[in-house]
């Protein structure tokens, strides 16, 4: 058995709305395994997002966290992130626990060059020694291919947006995290750039060992650097599994259904299915499984009980009727 | 003869002091219920060619012909009737429909202006058959809501009945399935093919995406831009199959795939270089010679090649390719 890094328990956060409670997450638990690429799947208003932010507790003034812990595990420290004080977790992040967010752009100061990110998030951290900052700035900007000349004393526009990616990551390594959360580290960049982030994140994993989960609604790049994948409905985990398993066992209908959708390039032409409807509004929510109104599977059941997330082997699901499930998974093959 | 032909299209911007060339010579005959699909990276120039065979953008030069006749020649009603046959839908349905007006009062206007619709009471029989041909049902009671009480994909499927409404032969998508969720995109595609295949209705499908490309015309063509250039034009199953372009050949091989065995046994393409050249400072001869990993010295940094026929319905723009007899055997890769 791997060793756990991060421990979720029974985590739940709810955004206050004028309609009411948002509940963007339902009492998740998980384990992270050292060392692993864990990617959060699911379409847009599933929680993915809110999940990366909560692990950190990063959340905004209109969330708050009302159930559920987080511990960190290094080595004997057992660190509970949920009873530390402001400051505690102010350090712990960028430290312990780095997260880089959706779009890039938003992340940076447009005002200040890049060489001033660096220094101002050392600082924050208590590495004050400016010429030990750039130092390790220039080593980390080399590693993600840049020309650290060039981008130091740049402003982030004058930056494209591959190149602002690569330094945001650069910058996320700056404090050595031992995880970094990656909140759709390719959206909105071309297929190379793409491709060039994708072996980038390879290359950095294999050279500074940290554990990594991603967020993407892009199937294909959980396919392609996964280790285990976590598919999001409605504020759960409504699958857990390796990456293979996923796409190719799955046992929740929601999984099943996304990986129907997206056609690919070298594989045979098929007909794509889609999931009939739209994520529930996570203020009314429907009763039992909140897949059961879009589930081709659905038994009076799913309108009544809600499945728990279960272990069968290392595979996790949260559905009634999963047997069924995987019997025609391993039909459409 | 093809429905709408564009020949030596160019098309070039001012931007601050220098002009810059954002389409280049593109030559393309888009034949009655044809699926024609664009690809490349973003600013290659895709929009700007929907943009101008729809009619709302002028080429700086070339000739666009709708049923063999030059466009700029038409008589005031054979122009609108071009512009009727010939409509685009938008990447973002919010910004493209009006947010205070009913469902029903977007998609009536165009069929009383036009005529398609005698009155109020035809408008509505009309416009639920509509709706329910880009299949938004009930359509009753989609028609009295506003766009903010639909979903992302329930919007674009509005766009598609709009352009409906004129009985348009040809429709110009661009990236039109590129804002909604993975799991409604599927119906949407299938919804466009069926207008394809039950209404005849051509398409110019523009994408970044080579994998929805494929599904969507793999009964049609794919067209490959590169910094304003069309660099490749090809029946989809051959270009899938064996791209004869480097630049197509590089961009099969760097695309993931929803399938981890597949995406994870991919041969890779190493480029020269990642750098996209600016449209202000191209590179002589071939603009892709910088970052090709097969080019010619001495021919590609001096020649720009010409889009050339090079196998059955398969042209390419590519001095390597057109070296190689039986075509593109060094240039392919991660294909199978
Ligand atoms: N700051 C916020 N205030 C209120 N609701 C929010 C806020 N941020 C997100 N939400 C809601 O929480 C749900 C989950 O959002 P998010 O975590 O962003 O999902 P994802 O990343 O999977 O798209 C959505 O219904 C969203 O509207
Ligand atoms: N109205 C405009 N004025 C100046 N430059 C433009 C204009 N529209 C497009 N361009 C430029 O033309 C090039 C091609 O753009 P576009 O057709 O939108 O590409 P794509 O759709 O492939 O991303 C880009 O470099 C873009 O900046
Ligand atoms: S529990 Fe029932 S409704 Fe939910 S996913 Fe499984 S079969 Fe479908
Ligand atoms: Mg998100
Ligand atoms: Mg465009």
């Amino acid at each position: 058995m791997a060793d756990t890094v991060l421990e979720v328990r029974d985590l739940s956060l709810e955004y206050r709305s004028r309609r009411g409670p948002v509940k963007a997450l339902r009492n998740v638990s998980f384990d992270l395994y050292k060392g692993e690429t864990l990617a959060l799947i699911g379409e847009s208003g599933c929680g993915k997002s809110t999940m990366g932010f909560a692990l950190i507790r990063l959340t905004p003034g209109t969330a708050k966290i009302t159930n559920g812990n987080v511990t960190f595990v290094d080595g004997p420290n057992r660190i509970n992130l949920m009873e530390m004080s402001e400051n505690e977790i102010r350090r712990f992040r960028w430290t312990d626990m780095a997260m880089m967010l959706q779009a890039a752009l938003n992340a940076y100061n447009p005002l200040i060059r890049i060489q001033d990110h660096f220094i101002d998030t050392a600082k924050a951290h208590g590495l004050n020694n400016k010429s030990e900052i750039i130092a390790r700035a220039r080593r980390l900007l080399t590693g993600v291919q840049l020309d650290a000349d060039r981008v130091l004393p740049a402003y982030p526009h004058e930056l494209s947006g591959g190149m602002r990616q690569r330094v945001l990551l650069a910058l996320g390594l700056l404090m050595q995290p031992k995880i970094i959360i990656l909140d759709e580290p390719t959206t909105a960049l071309d297929i190379l750039t793409q491709r060039s982030i994708i072996e980038l994140l390879r290359k950095l994993k294999d050279e500074f060992n940290f554990t990594m989960i991603f967020i993407s609604h892009d199937l294909s790049l959980a396919a392609e650097l996964a280790d285990r994948v976590a598919t999001m409905y409605a504020g759960q985990i409504v699958e857990l599994t390796d990456v293979f398993s996923a796409f190719e066992k799955p046992r929740h209908p929601y999984t099943f259904g996304l990986t129907r959708a997206v056609p690919t390039l070298h594989g045979a032409v098929e007909k794509l299915e889609s999931i009939p409807g739209s994520p529930p509004d996570l203020v009314f929510m429907p009763s039992g499984c909140k897949f059961h109104p879009r589930c081709p599977f659905a038994t009076d059941k799913c309108k009544e009980v809600e499945p728990k997330l279960t272990a069968y082997g290392g595979h996790q699901v949260a559905c009634h009727n999963w047997q069924q499930v995987l019997e025609e998974s391993q039909k459409a093959r | 003869m093809a429905l709408l032909e564009l020949k030596h299209i160019t098309k070039q911007f001012r931007q601050g002091k220098k002009v810059v060339t954002a389409v280049d010579d593109v030559n393309l005959a888009i034949q009655d219920k044809e699926i024609i699909c664009l690809v490349g990276e973003s600013g290659c120039g895709k929009t700007t060619t929907g943009k101008m065979a729809a009619g709302l953008l002028d080429q700086t030069s070339g000739q666009i012909l709708f049923e063999g006749k030059d466009i700029s020649k038409l008589s005031g009603p054979e122009f609108m009737a071009y512009r009727r046959s010939v409509q685009m839908v938008h990447q973002d349905p919010f910004s493209s429909l009006n947010p205070v007006r009913t469902i029903y009062q977007t998609i009536s206007a165009p069929l009383l202006y036009h005529k398609f619709a005698k009155d109020e009471r035809d408008a509505r029989r009309r416009s639920i058959e509509i709706l329910e041909m880009v299949d938004l049902t009930p359509a009753e009671e989609i028609l009295d809501k506003f766009p903010h009480q639909l979903s992302g994909g329930q919007r674009q499927r509005v766009s598609v009945a709009r352009a409906l409404t004129v009985n348009p032969k040809f429709i110009v998508a661009d990236e039109a399935v590129s804002m909604v969720d993975v799991s409604i995109r599927a119906s949407l595609l299938n919804m466009l093919r069926r207008l394809n295949q039950e209404l005849g209705v051509s398409f110019l499908f523009i994408t970044h995406d080579l994998a929805l490309a494929k599904y969507f015309a793999w009964e049609g063509r794919v067209g490959v831009m590169y910094t304003g250039r069309m660099v490749e034009l090809s029946r989809s199953p051959s270009l899938i199959e064996k791209p004869l372009h480097p630049y197509t050949a590089a961009l099969m091989s760097a695309i993931p795939e929803a399938d981890p065995r597949l995406t994870r046994s991919k041969e890779r393409i190493v480029l020269r270089s990642d750098d996209i050249p600016s449209l202000t400072k191209l590179p002589p001869g071939c603009h892709f010679h910088p970052r090709c990993p097969v080019w010619l010295e001495g021919k590609c940094d001096k020649v720009q090649p010409i889009l050339t026929e090079m196998g059955p319905g398969h042209q390419v723009a590519c001095h390597v390719a057109f070296d190689i007899t039986g075509g593109g055997s060094k240039i392919s890769a991660g294909t199978r």
